[in-house]
């Protein structure tokens, strides 16, 4: 993390300082590698690993105590982000949504100002009264543009626009009239000093030279997220039996608090107790591979050249993909794109499985350490296990065991009738040699039948088994609904 | 993702009136389905499962939506009854009822709470769930010996119904050339019995 020292780097006019911390410095403006940026200039930032860069509005300029230069921004979705939700809807290519719900925390995030990597031109074309209808130049101009917002917290994508968007005023993401400059409002409610960074570096020194201890693993991750530079507030987790505050260090303002936290959690780590995470959903899904434009089937090829697939196996069956991926995002705090292996006769339905691409190849390889080290049970005694994914080749398209084929046939009215077997398809006869053996055939299907049921009982008993040796009490009480 | 009551029951019809087909020739494609099954009901929709994981020569598999429930059933029991074949022979197809976990695209369950927590060392619990992993690791690759077995035996089966099929095929070509050249009708008359060649 560089310390405010670049010389590209230039701050422009003070705003003001801090409600709760005077250490805290807000600006209007900063020259960056060239660039001038306002407040309300939109971005594009780019963090590390990631395949993608993300499209922001600059909401708050600010320098920590420590002389950090940080960013509050809103975090535009493009399309893919909440694929899932898109409905009927059919977003252009260069489309985007602005984030909306009234919980403020849940639309914008903090980053580092190092982060941007350039200016981006949003437009809106939203017909709303409050928004200045943009040129026909300004529609050329404009790298994308903007019509609808989804609501995070309903998950529904509408084109009315709420007066406040992530406690900033929703006239300041409209197109702005002639050259007017932004107003001065600072609201209140919302300029919390955050000097997050610096208390979510000490302590990850700490821990993380603690790695090899799985006890004290467990608490780090939680504390801390490691990827919190750019995490999305999911405070919809909850930690039950403990201030639910503890994980949340990356939102919560008061920096006051720090050091009392900081014991919490060392407390926390003597203690080790378990922790059951209620899996609810992420605030919105935010996924920043660029190859989320590319059809799943690539995707997933691609995913294991770079070594980013993963197969999680021991899920209940009934998950969706999207309750998979909402796992994950709170268990491992990753945001991964999952799908659902569909349950087939041919496997024990017992047994669901899912593939999982991460964003990093790093990523996917810590998500298979810490699930083959520890063991992250789900409610009703299933313990998740994961491996590297790999993907079957696909299979000769030509060949297919049990498709017989007479090279010539003997009779030309026999050949004439093998010919419209072969291409139609057809209920047999019982007094043909094809009926013969399609009869064979059934058995064979059917031995396998039962094989396979003879197995899948054996495993069941071996599950309860070994289930039966969990102790009841510290297990979660099954949530079978 | 706010999937409602309704959509899920909307869901769970659809799965109601779904065929699952397996044992597909690879060359069964959404028009043969469709033509296939026109005889017997209006198909909906037509949607090939994916093998990502399996063994890359299994048979497709495919879910065909039809108008009704009722008509997946009469054609689940038809295929049932009698061989069904498509794309090819004589391996027939098999037809079976579509579960709602065959569907990918599923909506998720209302009003579910998934939980979840890591269990440490220090857990009581913790060598127990080692125990399922390992299990969890061990029935997949029982699994995975069971389909290696399946396509052994399908592959054997397959190449004894070739050696059958070309025994008949020789028979028929023997009776065929012994019409040809007359053999058969000079031991007719040589027996004093009648032929009747059509």
């Amino acid at each position: 993390m560089s310390q405010g020292n670049g010389v590209d780097f230039k701050w422009g006019s003070k705003r003001g300082v801090g409600v709760k911390n005077k250490a805290v410095q807000f600006y209007e403006s900063f020259v960056y590698e060239g660039v001038e940026y306002f407040v309300y200039d939109c971005v594009y930032t780019y963090i590390k690993a990631h395949y993608e860069t993300c499209i922001a509005k600059l909401v708050k300029i600010y320098e920590t105590p420590a002389r950090q230069k940080m960013v509050r921004v809103v975090w535009f979705l493009r399309p893919a982000d909440i694929r899932h939700f898109l409905g009927d809807y059919e977003p252009r290519w260069n489309e985007l949504f602005l984030p909306s719900g009234d919980q403020p925390k849940a639309v914008s995030g903090v980053c580092q100002l190092e982060s941007i990597i350039g200016k981006c031109n949003v437009v809106c074309t939203s017909k709303d009264k409050r928004n200045s209808e943009p040129s026909e130049m300004e529609l050329k101009m404009a790298h994308y543009f903007f019509n609808c917002t989804y609501d995070v917290v309903r998950c529904k994508i509408t084109d009315k626009f709420t007066d406040e968007i992530g406690g900033v005023k929703v006239e300041q993401f409209f197109n702005r009239k002639g050259s007017k400059k932004t107003s001065n409002h600072l609201n209140e409610t919302n300029i919390g000093p955050k000097i997050v960074i610096e208390t979510r570096n000490d302590p990850s020194t700490i821990l993380h030279s603690q790695v090899n201890d799985k006890a004290e693993v467990r608490t780090s991750e939680n504390v801390l997220p490691k990827r919190s530079s750019h995490s999305f507030p999911y405070k919809k987790r909850k930690i039950e039996g403990e201030k639910s505050t503890i994980g949340r260090s990356t939102e919560t303002p008061q920096e006051e608090e720090i050091d009392e936290k900081l014991e919490l959690r060392l407390e926390e780590r003597a203690k080790t107790c378990k922790k059951v995470i209620d899996v609810t959903e992420r605030p919105y899904a935010v996924s920043l591979s660029k190859s989320l434009l590319l059809p799943w089937d690539e995707r997933l090829q691609k995913a294991q050249e770079l070594g980013t697939l993963v197969l999680l196996n021991n899920l209940d069956p009934s998950y969706t993909s999207y309750e998979v991926e909402d796992l994950v995002f709170h268990a491992l705090n990753e945001k991964v794109e999952a799908r659902m292996i569909e349950w087939s006769p041919i496997t024990n339905t017992y047994y669901g499985r899912a593939l999982i691409i991460f964003k990093t190849k790093d990523a996917a390889e810590s998500a298979i350490s810490k699930l083959n080290k520890r063991c992250l049970s789900l409610g009703d005694g299933r313990i998740v296990s994961a491996t590297k994914g790999t993907l079957s080749k696909p299979g000769n398209k030509e060949k297919f065991s049990g498709h017989l084929v007479i090279e010539q046939a003997a009779l030309q009215k026999r050949r004439q009738e093998m010919r419209n077997a072969v291409s139609t398809s057809h209920c047999s006869q019982s007094n043909s040699i094809e009926n013969d053996m399609a009869i064979e055939w059934l058995l064979h299907y059917e031995r396998f039948n039962a094989c396979r049921n003879a197995l899948y009982q054996q495993q069941m008993t071996e599950i309860q088994d070994v289930k039966s040796k969990l102790k009841s009490d510290s297990i979660i009480v099954a949530s079978l609904s | 993702m706010g999937s409602s009551a309704e959509e899920y029951a909307a869901f769970e019809q659809r799965v109601g009136r779904t065929v699952y087909f397996d044992n597909l020739s690879p060359q069964v494609t959404e028009s043969v389905l469709r033509t296939a099954l026109d005889q017997f009901a209006t198909v909906k929709s037509v949607k090939f499962l994916p093998n990502y994981i399996g063994p890359s020569n299994l048979p497709q598999c495919a879910l065909v939506e039809l108008d009704s429930a009722k008509k997946a059933k009469e054609v689940i029991s038809m295929i049932g009854q009698y061989p069904f074949m498509m794309s090819g022979m004589p391996r027939p197809v098999r037809a079976r009822h579509a579960e709602m976990e065959m569907f990918d695209d599923r909506p998720r369950k209302p009003n579910r709470k998934i939980k979840c927590s890591w269990l440490e060392p220090s857990d009581p619990n913790f060598q127990v769930a080692k125990e399922l992993k390992n299990l969890t690791r061990k029935h997949s690759l029982e699994i995975q010996f069971v389909h290696k077995l399946q396509l052994e035996e399908e592959e054997k089966l397959a190449k004894q119904q070739e050696d059958t099929l070309k025994v008949h095929y020789k028979k028929f070509k023997m009776i065929d050339g012994i019409m040809a050249d007359k053999t058969a009708h000079r031991l007719a008359r040589k027996y004093n019995l009648r032929i009747t060649d059509e």
